[in-house]
């Protein structure tokens, strides 16, 4: 017997639907894009049909989590794929989705630039960028290198799909309404609407309990196999959906990965509100439990509670962790094999950072500054650098008896005090050609 | 009689608990397990000799689809429609609807279908795979109905001679005390076999460890060479399957 074996069979069986791809790790499953090209290189190309992505965002004075499955709307609607969004407000939460800038949609010429020079307030630093950098004399050996990315673009190679695929966003484009009617009279949205006590206008009339929200999902999905259908469930479990408790809401994620199975042209996109994706919410090991009724988990830790890490990254806005990645039809997720941004072909896994432009949300690698992650002093200067006075000479004022005073000001006077402004002497460095063993400050 | 799961060379008729974690996900053991029972020369039935059936899977699966199942059996060459069809092997899947009766009268259900196709199968030997035990305990099935189905599924199999593997999935073992389920589990197990990550993180090279140990019902003549934590085989999962090595002689590291 030949101990060589075909490795595919290279036979394409899967009905390739619009705004989806032959996931590169089998061709047994189809990928979709997020609508954000970084997130699908995270995820290995794209979320796969039949898988759910569940986001953890624990930080309760931001929306990432929100602004992800908007992304993921807007992406739906722009594949032309059947939407099912499942929120307490529908109608709200649709109404400022984020859209392509006009004339992006048509043209191809737009995705070709990376995700950071796409945005117009970098935009403008990165040619300032340029310009300087090409002043800059590079050492031969390192002029052919690549340029350091901390993100990967829109633009993943010179496809004409590509735009069909992840589409390029604008945060400062809102949906038409129209798109949004036209979806609606088509039967492309589904909206339900959840509420507990079933009055603020709710589609079927009464309260929706996770049972029945599950049932609604199955009608709507096996409705049709003409798209790929999305399923899109901002903030689950939060409080229009009344008291649920842990073990309602694993049936809940655990039933909706069977319906996905089941109908394997659907994917789902949940996001956990702040309270659910505390670590303990559910006892110990809660997310780990989520985790494990879902395809993929991640979480998003904003720094807006904490500024101490908004001063040290201060270029980001919080931190991306991936607990599980979709992995449909392989032991190990596509993602490790490939994905940029985690990094894992070449050594261990990256750290992983997402920023919010004025544009769009992009994931990136976090990275220490070059000087070592700061740029400005962060501890005290000591005495002797404040003054310039030793602190030993200091002994004699110290020993003096202290006595309290109170400042009296008359009303109305203020005498402006004029602080000493002290230039820093800039520090120089120079390197003398005649002597080189010495540098000269 | 071959081995089970090499390279840690298990005896049949055994009762293997598999632990793993979220990181490490020890799915790759079961199919291993799946693959090598139906494959094995040794069991095949349709020798002269013994003129039995081939040999008999049975998998209970609460939180896998059949279509996974199918793809990565066909990573090790195996067509399992073909296998469920002639009746090798039986799928039963265990869905959320399972903990809507409180009596726990659908867990006797299960139990009455298992049991069936166990005893019916006239087979050389016999595997009862049971995928997740973990997702049952959290759906909400109290704590008591799943000890008495697991005491009754492993009567059954010691008593038909059936190997049992049982997967359950560790919550934060450095943080929490072992649940109620876990300490029963390591009671009724003969070996246990764990699947962790490594405490460093992910890397390109190396997936995970795994140790293995002495379940308390264990023969007390067991010739199983027992792998401690300390000297943990390292595994790399590849696309068709696991890579063993031993701790530090990954392709990364020589």
């Amino acid at each position: 017997m030949s101990s060589f074996k075909r490795k595919a069979t290279g036979k394409q069986v899967l009905n390739v639907y619009p705004g989806t791809r032959i996931s590169p790790a089998s061709n047994l499953s189809l990928i979709t894009s997020t609508g954000i090209s970084s997130l699908d290189d995270i995820l290995g190309g794209g979320l796969p049909l039949s898988c759910s992505l569940v986001f953890a965002a624990p930080d309760i004075h931001s929306s990432y989590g929100d602004l992800i499955q908007k992304y993921f709307i807007a992406q739906g609607l722009a594949s032309g794929h059947r939407v099912c969004l499942v929120t307490p407000n529908p109608r709200e939460f649709l109404k400022d989705l984020m859209w392509s800038p006009k004339g992006s949609q048509s043209s191809t010429a737009v995705g070709d630039a990376s995700a950071v020079d796409s945005d117009g307030e970098e935009e403008k630093d990165g040619d300032d960028q340029d310009s300087e950098s090409k002043k800059v004399k590079i050492a031969w050996r390192y002029e052919k290198m690549k340029q350091f990315k901390t993100t990967v673009g829109t633009s993943a190679g010179a496809n004409s799909d590509r735009e069909v695929y992840c589409q390029n966003f604008d945060l400062s484009c809102t949906i038409p309404e129209e798109v949004i009617s036209d979806a609606l009279r088509t039967d492309r949205l589904h909206l339900l609407e959840v509420s507990v006590s079933g009055t603020s206008g709710c589609k079927t009339g009464s309260a929706l309990t996770p049972t029945a929200i599950v049932g609604e999902i199955i009608k709507f999905v096996s409705s049709g196999a003409s798209a790929p259908v999305r399923i899109c469930i901002p903030s689950l479990g939060c409080s229009a959906w009344g008291d649920l408790s842990a073990k309602v809401i694993f049936r809940f994620l655990h039933s909706l990965k069977a319906i996905l199975r089941d109908y394997n042209y659907s994917c789902a996109s949940t996001t956990l509100p702040p309270s659910l994706s505390a670590k303990l919410w559910g006892g110990p090991g809660w997310l780990e439990k989520v985790g494990w009724a879902s395809d993929c988990l991640l979480t998003l830790s904003a720094f807006t509670a904490n500024p101490g890490m908004s001063s040290i990254f201060p270029s980001h806005h919080g931190l991306l962790q991936t607990h599980t990645l979709p992995a449909p039809f392989t032991f190990s997720p596509p993602s490790d094999r490939f994905s940029t941004l985690r990094g894992l072909t070449s050594s261990g896994e990256n750290n992983l950072a997402f920023k919010c432009t004025r544009r769009r949300l992009i994931f990136e690698t976090l990275h220490l500054d070059v000087e070592g992650g700061t740029g400005e002093r962060r501890t005290t200067a000591s005495k002797l650098m404040d003054d310039g006075v030793p602190v030993g000479t200091q002994k004699d004022t110290e020993t003096k008896p202290k006595i309290a005073s109170v400042e009296v000001q008359m009303e109305g006077v203020f005498e402006e005090k004029k602080s000493p402004v002290v230039k820093k002497k800039k520090r120089a460095v120079a390197f003398q050609s005649d002597r080189p063993e010495l540098y000269e400050f | 009689m071959t081995p089970l799961l090499p390279p840690f060379d298990l005896p049949e008729d055994i009762v293997l608990l598999i632990v793993d974690e979220l990181a490490a996900p020890a799915d790759f053991i079961l199919h291993k397990a799946l693959a090598e029972h139906l494959k094995s020369p040794a069991r095949r039935g349709d020798s002269p000799e013994t003129k039995l059936s081939p040999n008999k899977v049975v998998i209970l699966s609460a939180s896998e689809s059949f279509q996974r199942w199918k793809a990565l059996a066909s990573k090790s060459n195996l067509q399992l429609q073909n296998y469920i069809n002639n009746g090798s092997v039986s799928f039963i899947p265990v869905g959320s609807d399972i903990c809507d009766d409180d009596s726990g009268r659908k867990l006797r259900d299960v139990f009455s279908v298992i049991s069936e196709k166990i005893t019916t199968a006239n087979t050389y030997s016999r595997l009862l795979i049971f995928d997740d035990i973990s997702s049952l305990e959290w759906m909400g099935i109290p704590n008591i109905q799943l000890q008495q189905f697991l005491r009754a599924v492993r009567a059954m199999c010691l008593k038909h001679r059936v190997t049992l593997l049982i997967r359950h999935h560790l919550l934060s073992p450095d943080e929490s005390e072992p649940d109620e389920l876990f300490r029963f589990l390591l009671q009724i197990c003969t070996h246990h076999l764990a699947v962790h990550p490594l405490a460093s993180g992910r890397s390109g090279a190396v997936t995970g460890e795994i140790s293995l140990h002495k379940g308390f019902s264990a023969p007390d003549h067991d010739n199983v060479r027992l792998i401690h934590r300390s000297s943990a085989i390292q595994y790399n999962l590849v696309d068709s399957g696991p890579d063993f090595f031993a701790k530090g002689t990954s392709g990364g590291v020589l």
